[in-house]
């Protein structure tokens, strides 16, 4: 691990990868029709949610189970096929979709113009729900106007967060899971969770949150669709999807999932029965489609909720774009691109803490090693084997999520990079500590007795370099892990803009090249440093 | 929740857990396969007195340095579509054999350059020192049993996943830290065992090499 490659091949290898990469991802596999698909595979797939109760989340037995399971059931039923139900994230749902992993997403997914992009919508929609924050106890917010500059909670991929960002100002940290933004609510990472209003309403009453409370005016009112692959738009899928649904929305079906699975009544489902229900003269539903099988304007929902922000389109990302279909949107979108530049600025800025704090600390602990200081040195022994050889990401959810809850009751919060630059430096250090207690025991066996000074410290460093360059280059590789506490680096930078905007193969791409450039200016840094180290 | 009541639960999910640690060991084993293999491969590249297989074999080496495992993994997710068309053949690829392409990429880093040296000594007729080989392999799949562990955020069901699970089902306030540090346990019981094995075998081939130092401790630097 610790040969060290050439730094201009390494160059040459970034670009290589790059190309192949991008000629990789160009090949998409085109299907001709999803319900013979579906009919000859013998099971309809369909992706939900499993954290997200009462609409789709896992029972005592581990079944899934909710309201929108109980809707991709009966399309199953209705098309004569057994559901197969595969968990789903808001990260994740539309691409999964897209790559023809599953056939329909039933999955609490609002419907908005940039979606729309990407999945067809299927009309009309299954429900209709809104934006709130679970406030924490004593918060004072009576407004949505007091939240700005204050930091919510939410869930990543999630579009709340987004437009709290570009219309209320108000600064908002992504976690992956339900769970996971509980527990940074808990913990004081947040001033709000920001999620949709019913699940919120859910939560308060599962009895857990006393003295947290949901206030604000319901915000971003938007309604949920079914969604099916883009080329599916106007087919057979999308007909018999929809007449199921505008006849559920007659019959009471969804009204009656609503009350079975106990959820506050929707303004949104009343409204939409009344709609569906409405009889013209010659006592036909107003609401049938027409010749072309298309419904009435009027019956549909034309002012949609979009999450995007104003777009400066530079020339050349649009010309990109439209010859070649790649999209650049952080050349273009102000909001993508001040996203990417965070997490290009955090990871960096990560990787630097971390770099000098595990040599440092991998000194001193080596240091105090090497000079068998009683009850200390085998105490630092025992704790980098356990640091060594256990996984840093267990030892990040640790210090995070478990350490987390004791730290508030002192009356401090933890902040998701001290946590990770902590948690890394000591993982790396623990590692150098061991490579510098061993060159200093070389060094002193070899020149007498080291004293802990400039010269003394300067030998031992020089003989266990490359092990020390070779821990810190891992490090840097690893900073992505604090992804996971939701700090918003460059990998949770990436996943958030492909969860938007589509744009896997771009985005994944250009993520790769910011490391190997992050990693060769690493390596870069420690052959300067190593002139100096090794120099007489 | 007392500390009985902690064991219990434990104790109950730990069939569950353990399940996840299988998992955590296939993917490792599976990644060390595929990037033994390319690594050997590799490693004969630069062996060689052909210009273009000697560059090209370097080239590829030290970008499997660079690559990081854990955004791999994300790479590996996005890029692969899970029905892969190969000459008109439907291959299924399932999440975790992304998850082992991606530390076996790391993996045949490491292998080249390791295998390199060994290739050297067997040419010198040094088979001892070539079986070196052996237990810096073995320090390796224990590094990459550690680096299993992040193969929870593409959704393999591996230990920490599992724990995740298990977390959300018991749903108690102040569980999380126990679980978390019960899974922990499991993985440095596991590590512990695995060096003491790999030590005795490293003993062993020192005692016959034609004195060449012995290989320190300070392999395991950290996950790629």
């Amino acid at each position: 691990m610790t040969v060290v490659p050439v730094a201009n091949s390494l160059l040459r290898a970034a670009v290589t990868f790059v190309l192949v990469a991008i000629s990789v991802f160009a090949a998409t596999p085109t299907v001709a029709d999803d319900l013979d698909k579906i009919v000859e595979r013998g099971r309809l797939v369909v992706g939900v949610k499993e954290d997200y109760a009462p609409f789709g989340f896992r029972n005592s037995e581990g079944t899934l189970i909710g309201y929108d399971i109980d809707i991709a059931r009966a399309f199953a039923e209705t098309i004569g096929v057994p559901a197969e139900l595969v968990p789903v994230t808001s990260a994740n749902r539309l691409q999964k979709l897209r790559r023809g992993e599953i056939d329909v997403v039933v999955a609490t997914m609002g419907d908005t113009r940039s979606r729309r992009e990407l999945v067809h919508m299927v009309e009309p929609h299954y429900y209709g729900d809104g934006a709130n924050v679970l406030l924490a106890p004593g918060s004072g917010i009576s407004d949505w106007a007091d939240l700005r500059g204050k930091t919510l909670c939410t869930i990543r991929g999630a579009l709340w967060g987004r437009l709290a960002e570009e219309r209320l100002l108000i600064d908002t940290i992504g976690f992956n899971t339900t769970r996971g933004t509980s527990l940074a609510l808990r913990a004081g990472h947040c001033a709000g969770w920001l999620y949709d209003e019913v699940n919120l309403l859910n939560e308060l009453r599962s009895g857990e949150w006393e003295g947290y409370e949901v206030t604000l005016p319901t915000r971003f009112i938007l309604p949920w669709a079914v969604a099916i692959r883009k080329e599916e738009a106007g087919g057979r899928l999308d007909r018999l999807l929809g007449d199921l649904l505008a006849g559920w929305h007659r019959d009471g079906f969804l009204q009656g999932l609503e009350r079975r699975w106990d959820l506050p009544p929707s303004p949104y489902l009343k409204r939409a029965r009344e709609r569906w229900t409405e009889r013209d003269d010659t006592e036909q539903h107003v609401c049938r489609r027409d010749d072309a099988g298309r419904w009435p304007l009027s019956c549909r929902e034309t002012s949609l909720v979009t999450s995007e922000g104003r777009r400066d389109l530079s020339d050349m990302a649009l010309l990109l774009l439209e010859t070649t279909g790649l999209d650049v949107s952080v050349l273009y979108d102000p909001t993508d691109r001040s996203i990417f530049l965070v997490g290009l600025g955090l990871t960096a800025a990560l990787s630097v803490v971390t770099v000098v704090l595990s040599i440092v600390l991998g000194v001193v602990f080596g240091w105090l090693m090497h000079r068998r200081v009683p009850v200390v040195a085998p105490l630092l022994r025992i704790g980098c084997a356990v640091l060594r050889m256990t996984p840093p990401l267990l030892q990040l959810y640790i210090v995070f999520l478990g350490l987390g809850g004791v730290v508030l009751a002192l009356g401090f919060t933890l902040d998701a990079f001290t946590v990770a630059a902590c948690v890394l430096s000591l993982y790396a250090a623990a590692a150098n500590a061991v490579a510098f207690c061993h060159a200093s025991d070389v060094a002193a066996k070899r020149n007498g007795a080291l004293r802990f000074r400039m010269s003394d410290i300067r030998a031992a460093l020089a003989l266990c370099f490359a092990a020390l360059m070779g821990n810190c280059v891992n490090i840097v590789k690893a900073t992505g892990m604090a992804s996971t506490l939701a700090l918003p680096e460059l990998v949770s930078a990436s996943t958030s803009i492909i969860a938007e905007k589509g744009n896997d193969g771009i985005m994944m791409n250009l993520l790769l090249l910011a490391y190997f450039v992050l990693v060769i200016l690493v390596i870069q840094a420690f052959r300067l440093l190593e002139r100096r180290v090794t120099a007489p | 929740m007392t500390a009985a009541e902690i064991a219990k639960i434990l104790a109950e999910w730990t069939p569950y857990l353990l399940t996840g640690f299988g998992w955590n060991i296939a993917v490792s084993l599976t990644a060390m396969a595929i990037g033994t293999v390319v690594g050997l491969l590799l490693a004969v590249m630069r062996d060689s007195s052909v210009r273009g297989a000697k560059s090209g074999g370097n080239v590829l080496t030290a970008a499997m340095h660079v690559a990081p495992t854990f955004v791999m993994l994300f790479y590996l997710t996005y890029m692969i579509p899970e029905q892969l068309e190969i000459f008109g053949l439907h291959v299924h690829v399932p999440v975790w054999l992304k998850a082992s392409l991606a530390f076996g990429i790391a993996v045949a880093g490491f292998v080249s350059d390791n295998a390199l040296v060994s290739i050297r000594h067997l040419s010198k007729g040094h088979i001892h020192e070539a079986l070196l080989f052996l237990p810096s392999w073995t320090n390796y799949f224990l590094i990459i049993v550690m680096a299993s562990s992040t193969a929870s955020v593409i959704g393999v069901p591996e230990m920490v996943y599992r724990a995740r699970t298990v977390i959300g089902a018991v749903d108690q306030i102040g569980f999380l830290f126990w679980a978390y540090l019960y899974v922990m346990i499991w993985f440095l019981v596991f590590s512990i065992l695995l060096t003491m094995i790999m030590h005795l075998l490293r003993n062993r081939l020192t005692q016959r090499t034609h004195g060449l130092p012995r290989q320190d401790e300070t392999d395991l630097g950290g996950i790629p």
